[in-house]
């Protein structure tokens, strides 16, 4: 038998055609297709345990308990913590980005030196500790002669810090401005009020808010939402623009924000005969004769562009609740004038709401450990922007930014007065506008990489204490170990070898044990200070709200920011994930949009789209114009957090900083400054 | 006559050999038979628990556990219980040494695929998965050499079938996000 050339090739046919009848071609197609898939370098998902751990987020401005999830060792979502007093379930949206902002480009990894020629490069720890041992030395042998300026007023940090400035014969430790800082003016150093306020938020059934998004952006607000979510509670917003306090409120007025404290005078004097109880506060004949003299409500709802049956529905409302909250803020955290937030204390005063059911808290101070360190009362009584703008910084030799970043959040004219002072140290987890502008830039740790802990963010309805534990592997140092360190190469003693153990003994302090803590457990106490000596009015609180606020000129408009929490915060900048949600209608290029009222856009001869210029003494601005019931008659409204020098592909371009023309101006009485508006002219491009 | 029937016997004789590579060589040569860690009884531990979920569970939020962690299994295994062999592998490799167990999962899908257990909750485990609960013994587990997957993967068309018999969306996004 002999297999010839064409029995092989009818083999071979066979063979192809059987083939053909089996899975293999197919299969092999199939498979060879999925392993071009699993190529060695393909990224893959990693796997592990399904486990979650407790932690506190402080990175959306307001702290609050999470829970973060992860598979084996890596983070990979946020949670909100149901047993966490600030939380109650809720999370934000910088929380939802945490994750994703910890592999941000941006972050800083290393410490970073600038040389002669402004470039930045990298230096080790050591060097970055012998830096400042060297700056310090020289600086403390003048007095005040060093800055600290911290942006998380809730972290025992603060003492370790602080210590180590009083050491170095400093006092000029401050924190970062807030509406926190205006409370305290406020309530302590006015009206002579005790301890912090609080709002017992969730105990209220009604609450009359003035000027702030307490659901978006200030305060407590990822607690505030839930709350409000949770329990039976009425809303009413009055402000300048519409915001996500407004779409849930039952009744929103749109007021400029400096007439909002005239707004609730008005509305007192409605309701002044029914009024009880009140014969016993300091102060309150004059008050009341101030209100009836000078608060008519038909004279107001003029002054101030609403109708009188607003004024009188609102009062309505007050007197009908009955644990009714009065809660004023700034627009823009720590920007507005203090006469709001004043006169929203003496009505709640008025009330009688203090340290009652769903009405303010007077908080009692946390505990201070470190002998030398300053207390909270302390940094609270430094005002920064006073300061600087009182005094020459170049006579500061050295500034320290503790995780926060005046050189984007604050106007023009206070962000030179910094950038004179000569040697300048930014302590920031990821790149922003202050590190560029600083000589030396020390990477904080991120939240997930650090021990920390969160005493009672402003707005807690009462004192309550967390611990954040370290959750993934760091190699950088904490920077209150940093501290200890370096105060230690100074042969400076603060007290303390380590942050862990200031922690622990604050924890003993509280009587709650440090390992509950560190998994999640948050310690809270109901125990309130009793303010004996109130006055709610005198001369000086009159003249503080005789003074004229922005006066607008027929050619000029008064701008307004509108705050977003999805953009960010000024620390972390625009996050990952929000370029998705920042809709076209508020970027739709490198432009933002104005919103100006339609009686605005006439006034101005302008058309919705139109670009327009926007100039103010501090700057000006490019911007389309967009069309907007939702914002009050001779004012424009710029979303805030844009126009980043943070350089990567989530910030870059896009659109304008509006801080840049707003402009300081003057409580004169107070001597207090406010940023949150200024006068603009717009002209067409 | 003689000539074409000589002629057509390497054709069949290709055709044949083609069959019998493709059907059974070829299997035999594109899996490898591995067996996992140690044999685990799925039938001993559903006669104490009961059910299926009391391993393999829902979480708060819906997702599906999997698989038990060695913390899990350990609040009964911390020590050896019932002093089987495999039971004693694995308190001394894992639970002792607080390491997880490899296991060869059988229904690996790829990181591109989003699978709900939730949403497919209303089906029995074994619509899928194979009926493992009245074995005492684990299926072979036969891997793919060139893909990595097991042979008990399902593969897409599985899905699309049974997501058109319950009328259910084939669209893109529905399993890869």
């Amino acid at each position: 038998m002999t297999f010839d050339r064409r029995d092989f090739l009818k083999f071979a046919a066979g063979g192809a055609i059987g083939t053909l009848f089996t899975p293999l071609p197919w299969k092999l197609l199939d498979d060879i297709s999925i392993w071009s898939q699993n190529w060695s370098w393909i990224p893959r998902v990693p796997k592990g345990n399904f486990h979650t751990k407790n932690t506190v987020i402080k990175l959306g401005g307001s702290a609050y308990g999470a829970k973060v999830n992860f598979v084996g060792k890596n983070p990979i979502t946020v949670a909100g913590n149901k047993e966490h007093p600030l939380s109650y379930g809720g999370v934000d949206p910088v929380g939802i980005n945490a994750i994703a902002l910890m592999y941000s480009p941006s972050r800083v990894t290393t410490p970073l030196k600038k040389d002669t020629k402004g470039n930045l490069t990298k230096i080790s720890w050591d060097d970055a500790l012998n830096i400042l041992i060297e700056k310090l030395e020289g600086a403390s042998k003048k007095h005040n002669n060093i800055l600290f300026v911290s942006g998380d007023d809730t972290s025992s940090a603060n003492e370790i810090f602080s210590a180590l400035l009083t050491k170095l014969n400093s006092t000029l430790y401050f924190y970062a401005p807030s509406d926190r800082h205006k409370y305290f003016v406020a309530w302590n150093k006015i009206l002579n009020g005790w301890g912090e306020i609080g709002f017992d938020i969730e105990n209220s059934d009604y609450l009359l808010v003035l000027g702030c998004d307490i659901f978006d952006n200030w305060s407590t607000y990822v607690r505030n939402q839930m709350a409000f979510g949770n329990n039976n509670i009425e809303v009413d917003y009055v402000g300048p623009i519409l915001n996500h306090t407004s779409v849930v409120a039952k009744h929103a007025l749109i007021i400029s924000e400096k007439d909002l404290y005239k707004f609730l005078f008005a509305v007192v004097n409605v309701i002044i005969n029914h009024l009880d109880n009140v014969s016993s506060i300091t102060g309150i004949e004059d008050f009341l004769g101030s209100v009836t003299f000078n608060y008519n409500p038909q004279k107001i709802a003029k002054e101030i562009g609403c109708d009188v049956s607003d004024i009188k529905n609102f009062a309505k409302r007050l007197l009908m609740a009955k644990r009714p909250l009065i809660i004023a803020g700034s627009t823009i955290d720590g920007g507005g004038p203090t006469k709001n937030i004043l006169a929203a204390l003496i009505v709640n005063t008025l009330l009688d709401r203090i340290n009652k059911k769903g009405g303010i808290t007077c908080i009692p101070n946390p505990p201070k450990i470190l002998n030398n360190a300053l207390s909270h009362q302390e940094i609270l009584n430094n005002d920064l922007i006073k300061f600087i703008m009182k005094q020459n910084t170049k006579n500061i030799d050295v500034a320290f930014f503790y995780e926060t970043n005046p050189f984007f959040e604050l106007p023009i004219i206070a962000r030179k007065k910094l950038q004179e002072i000569g040697f300048k140290v930014c302590i920031s987890p990821i790149m922003t506008e202050s590190c560029y502008e600083c000589d030396l830039i020390i990477p904080s740790p991120y939240f997930l990489e650090r021990l920390d802990d969160c005493f009672t963010p402003f707005g807690s309805g009462a004192a309550n204490y967390s611990v954040a534990n370290l959750l993934i592997e760091n190699k950088n140092p904490s920077i209150p170990d940093f501290f200890i360190n370096l105060a230690n190469k100074l042969k400076i003693d603060l007290g303390i070898d380590s942050f862990e153990n200031l922690i622990k003994t604050k924890s003993e302090y509280f009587g709650e044990k440090y390992d509950s803590l560190i998994q999640g457990k948050c310690w809270i106490d109901y125990t309130f200070e009793t303010p004996y000596s109130v006055k709610i009015w005198n001369r000086k609180i009159e003249n503080i709200f005789n003074e004229n606020g922005l006066k607008l000129q027929s050619d000029e408009v008064e701008v307004t920011c509108i705050i977003k929490r999805k953009v960010g915060t000024s620390l972390t900048g625009i996050l990952p994930f929000s370029n998705n949600v920042i809709y076209e209608d508020e970027l739709p290029d490198k432009y933002m949009y104005a919103h100006i009222h339609p009686a605005t856009l006439e006034k101005f001869h302008l058309k919705e789209n139109e670009k327009i210029l926007i100039s103010t003494n501090s700057g000006q601005i490019k911007a389309y114009v967009k069309e907007d019931n939702g914002i009050v008659r001779d004012s424009i409204g710029i979303l805030y957090g844009m126009g980043r020098k943070i350089k990567d592909k989530f910030n870059e371009g896009k659109g304008e900083n509006v801080v840049d023309i707003l402009e300081l101006n003057r409580e004169d009485t107070l001597n207090n400054f406010y940023w949150s508006n200024a006068r603009a002219k717009l002209q067409k491009i | 006559m003689k000539q074409g029937s000589s002629s057509f016997k390497p054709f069949l004789f290709g055709f044949i050999t083609a069959l019998i590579i493709g059907w059974w060589i070829f299997p035999n040569i594109i899996f490898s038979k591995q067996e996992q860690p140690f044999n685990f009884s799925h039938k001993a531990h559903l006669n104490q628990v009961g059910d299926c979920s009391a391993c393999h569970y829902f979480r708060e939020d819906g997702s599906f556990s999997g698989i038990p962690d060695v913390e899990s299994c350990a609040s009964c295994h911390y020590d050896t219980i019932t002093g089987i062999p495999d039971e004693k592998i694995f308190v001394k490799e894992y639970v002792k040494k607080n390491k997880e167990v490899p296991w060869k999962i059988y229904q690996k899908q790829p990181d591109n695929v989003y699978f709900s257990h939730i949403a497919h909750q209303r089906f029995p485990c074994t619509t899928c998965h194979p009926d493992v609960g009245k074995s005492n013994h684990m299926p072979i587990y036969r891997e793919n050499k060139l893909t990595g997957y097991s042979s008990y993967t399902m593969k897409m068309y599985k899905c699309e079938r049974c997501h058109a018999q319950n009328h259910v969306s084939n669209a893109c996004y529905v399993c890869h996000k």
